[in-house]
Formats: structure tokens, C-alpha cells, sequence
């Protein structure tokens, strides 16, 4: 257990200089290399973060209910502490998504804020997994802890299409832009949204690691303190 | 004993519990008349556009009093630690689960069947058409709002301030039935044929299957002391 910080600080900095990299690409992609969308101006620029920070949020998501399937199945508590560091790296990508989707809003659909399913579902997200950050902030005990916030880990994730499908009967104007069997989307901008995910999707792997193992030595240091308490 | 008979002397306990106190039904219901006095007074029921908010009201009215029901029905456990009796007793986890839901479910059935008459006179709403659809809407709606409402309330009880968390865990989790319920609701209330309100039925059966599913696998874990 000792040794668990600086190990994860030593493998950490391979994948820092390569998050750092590939983010330096895609700011010059998006912000320099890309024409502007015809009809949209440079607002389109937006978009291709506010792809990257959405996708890697389900990513995120998708991650906490994997780790709160394994704790509650192996129960070790690297898997609680993988599902706390990938629901806050979530939360922070969710809020990153809804930013520039209302950012982009106001000038091409002229509003802040629309009722659109893909931009609701998001936001009950965003609301779902903070609850999940409350909860764990919220039970004593990392054993009782790692056990109730697996639980709502797997029921918030079950009812995302449930939620996602019942905003889209009740209403949709969300772009299609990669429609089943088609795209619809210029090469260079194809390649700069692909290096743009690919770049956050790093960057989520690097500050869900940070997030780890700041999770792991929290526990350590518990440890310690009981262990002082006792003897 | 099977699975029945133990659920059921679960349920009766807790039916047995609340006519002796009578604290969970007597309390919720009040809560329940107060805030649709309350909505009256924010949505003039004598204006035309009133019978517009009448499904929303009904439907945010019945969540919030469900939610102090099955929020109080789990605290009665935890404080004098009757989780650890209903560990002891033969009865599985999935038959404590079936028997906190049933009476939960029960006891926000009761709310409803006092509540939804006293709104709709209220409002004065037409009654509405289609039979026994408000009903049948009424009772998949409440089904699927309890059966996660249970899961997330026992959760809830473990954790520090239960009460305040149980709201922030379960309404985004139950935002489906708000969609599904109050859209059926609208739909019944107009009128409208079938073929338009069925849509939401189907969402609230699937709704309550997931959500009475899901507890059979994880109400276990929330018991383990």
C-alpha cells in the first residue's frame, strides 16, 4: 500500500506528456487547421469539444457502473475507489458538455436552452451522478460506502435510456449529424472531431488516474488513522 | 412459508405498525391536501388554464408525499436498528423488499384515492374519460414511482441525512415516470383517444418492470448490515 502513490505518479507521467500532446493537436485542429461550418461561422468550433466532453462522459459513466458491478461481485475496494474517480471525472465532463451546448444554442438555434432529448438526458445526468457524489460523500465506512454507491452506480445507469427514450417521444430537434449509414460531415472536420475525442478521452483516462489514486491514498491514510487510534 | 406468505407478514407488520401509530398515512395524506391547497393558490383553479397544470400538479403532488412515506417508512427501521431484526427473521431480502413495497404502495394508493378526488373537484375538472384509464394510468405511474422509491429510500436510510438525500436520488432516477404519467395523464384528461396515450403506457410498464427487477438483484446488498 506504501508504495501505491509513487508508482501511480511514475505511470502517470507517460500518459501526461501524451494527454498534453494530443491536446495541443486538437486545440490547433479546432482553432486554426478546420474551416468554419458554412451557415454556423466559428461557432461550429464549439462543437467538436463539446462532442469530446459528451462522448467521454457516457464513457465515464459507462466506467462507474462496470467498477460498481465488479466491487459489489469481488468486493475490493480499488474497484469503489475506480467508481468514485470515474464519476467525478463524469461530473466534470457532463458540466463541460452542457456549457458549450448552451453556449452553441444561443447563436445557431437562438435560444439558451432547448428541451432537446439528447441535451435533457444530459442534464438528468449530470443531476443523477452529483446525487451519486452526495451519496458517497454522505455514508460512513468505506466498506458500507463502497456497497451503497454501487448500487445507485447500477440503477442511475439502467435508467439512462429509459430516461433518454422518454425525452425523445416527448420531444426532439437535436441535429442528426452522424446518421445510421451516412456521413454527413466534411473530411477535415471528420478528422479534427475524431482527434478532438480521441484527445479528451485521454485527458479522461489521465484525471480518472489522478482521481484513483488521490482515492486510494485517501484510504490509506484512513488506515493509518485507525491504526494510530488503536495502538 | 414461501416467498408469499413471508412478504406478507412483512407487509402486515408494517400495516400493523402504522394503525398503531398512525403516523406515515395520516401525516402524508395532509401533506398531500396541503400542497394541492397550496397549488390552488398558485395556478387560480377558477381560470380556464388551470385544467392545463391540473395532470402536473396531481402527479408532483403524489411524488413528494410518496417520497416522505417510503422515506419515513425506511427511517422506522433504521432508528431502533429493525434492520438487524429483519436480517434475523427467515425472511429473504427480495421478501423484505416485496413486503416494504407493498406497503408502501399501499399507503400511497390511500394518499391518491382521497387526494385525486379533492383536486379534481377543486379544479373543477370534467371527469375524465376513457374509464377506467385515469386508474389504470394512476396505479402504473405509482407502481413504478415506489418500486425505486423503496430501493433508494432503505439506501437512503444508511447513509448521514437520509431524508434530505432520498430527493436527490430519486427524482432524477423517476423523471420517466413524471414524463410518461403526466403525458398520460394530459391525454386522458382531454379526451384524446387511445392510440394516443398508450405510447406512455407502454413506457410505464416498462418503467415498472426494470424497476421491480432491479431489487431482486441489489435490495440484498443494502441489508448487509
Amino acid at each position: 500500500m506504501r508504495g501505491v502513490p509513487e508508482r501511480m505518479r511514475g505511470r502517470s507521467e507517460g500518459l501526461y506528456a501524451v494527454t498534453v500532446a494530443a491536446l495541443a493537436v486538437a486545440l490547433y485542429l479546432v482553432l486554426v487547421w478546420v474551416p468554419n461550418e458554412r451557415t454556423m461561422g466559428v461557432v461550429s468550433r464549439i462543437f467538436y469539444f463539446h462532442v469530446a466532453a459528451a462522448w467521454n462522459a457516457f464513457l465515464a459513466f459507462f466506467v462507474v457502473l462496470v467498477a460498481s458491478v465488479a466491487y459489489l461481485w469481488r468486493r475490493d475496494l480499488a474497484w469503489d475507489a475506480l467508481a468514485s474517480a470515474s464519476a467525478e471525472v463524469g461530473v466534470l465532463f457532463t458540466s463541460i458538455a452542457l456549457a458549450t451546448g448552451v453556449f452553441w444554442a444561443r447563436p445557431v438555434w437562438n435560444v439558451w436552452w432547448t428541451w432537446d432529448p439528447r441535451l435533457t438526458t444530459t442534464l438528468v445526468l449530470w443531476f443523477l451522478y452529483v446525487g451519486y457524489l452526495v451519496l458517497r460523500s454522505a455514508v460512513p465506512g468505506e466498506e458500507r460506502r463502497g456497497r451503497l454507491s454501487a448500487v445507485f452506480g447500477i440503477v442511475a445507469f439502467v435508467d439512462v435510456p429509459i430516461v433518454f427514450f422518454s425525452i425523445r417521444w416527448w420531444r426532439t430537434i437535436h441535429p442528426q449529424v452522424l446518421a445510421p449509414g451516412e456521413i454527413r460531415i466534411a473530411p477535415e472536420m471528420l478528422l479534427t472531431l475524431l482527434v478532438s475525442v480521441g484527445a479528451f478521452t485521454l485527458l479522461y483516462a489521465l484525471l480518472c488516474r489522478l482521481a484513483y489514486a488521490v482515492a486510494r491514498t485517501q484510504w490509506a491514510l484512513e488506515r493509518l488513522k485507525a491504526r494510530l487510534r488503536v495502538g | 412459508m414461501n416467498f408469499w406468505s413471508r412478504t406478507c407478514a412483512i407487509l402486515w407488520k408494517d400495516l400493523r405498525a402504522e394503525l398503531r401509530s398512525r403516523e406515515t398515512a395520516g401525516t402524508t395524506l395532509v401533506f398531500a391536501l396541503l400542497a394541492v391547497l397550496t397549488f390552488s393558490f398558485a395556478f387560480d383553479p377558477a381560470a380556464g388554464t388551470a385544467r392545463q397544470v391540473l395532470p402536473g400538479v396531481l402527479w408532483v403532488t403524489v411524488f413528494f408525499a410518496g417520497m416522505l412515506g417510503m422515506g419515513r417508512s425506511m427511517a422506522n427501521e433504521r432508528a431502533a436498528d429493525a434492520f438487524s431484526g429483519l436480517l434475523a427473521s427467515p425472511a429473504e431480502p427480495e421478501e423484505v423488499y416485496a413486503g416494504k413495497f407493498l406497503a408502501n404502495l399501499l399507503f400511497t394508493g390511500a394518499v391518491e384515492l382521497v387526494e385525486v378526488p379533492v383536486l379534481l373537484a377543486l379544479f373543477r375538472a370534467p371527469a375524465p374519460a376513457g374509464g377506467m384509464g385515469l386508474p389504470a394510468v394512476l396505479a402504473l405511474g405509482t407502481i413504478g414511482y415506489v418500486a425505486v422509491g423503496t430501493l433508494l429510500a432503505a439506501l437512503s436510510a444508511n447513509a448521514r441525512a437520509g431524508e434530505l438525500l432520498l430527493p436527490l436520488l430519486l427524482l432524477p432516477v423517476a423523471i420517466p415516470v413524471a414524463i410518461g404519467a403526466v403525458e398520460a395523464t394530459s391525454a386522458l384528461m382531454a379526451g384524446a383517444p387511445p392510440a394516443e396515450w398508450m405510447l406512455w403506457v407502454r413506457l410505464l410498464a416498462v418503467y415498472d418492470v426494470v424497476m421491480l427487477a432491479l431489487p431482486q438483484l441489489l435490495f440484498r446488498y443494502l441489508l448487509e448490515g
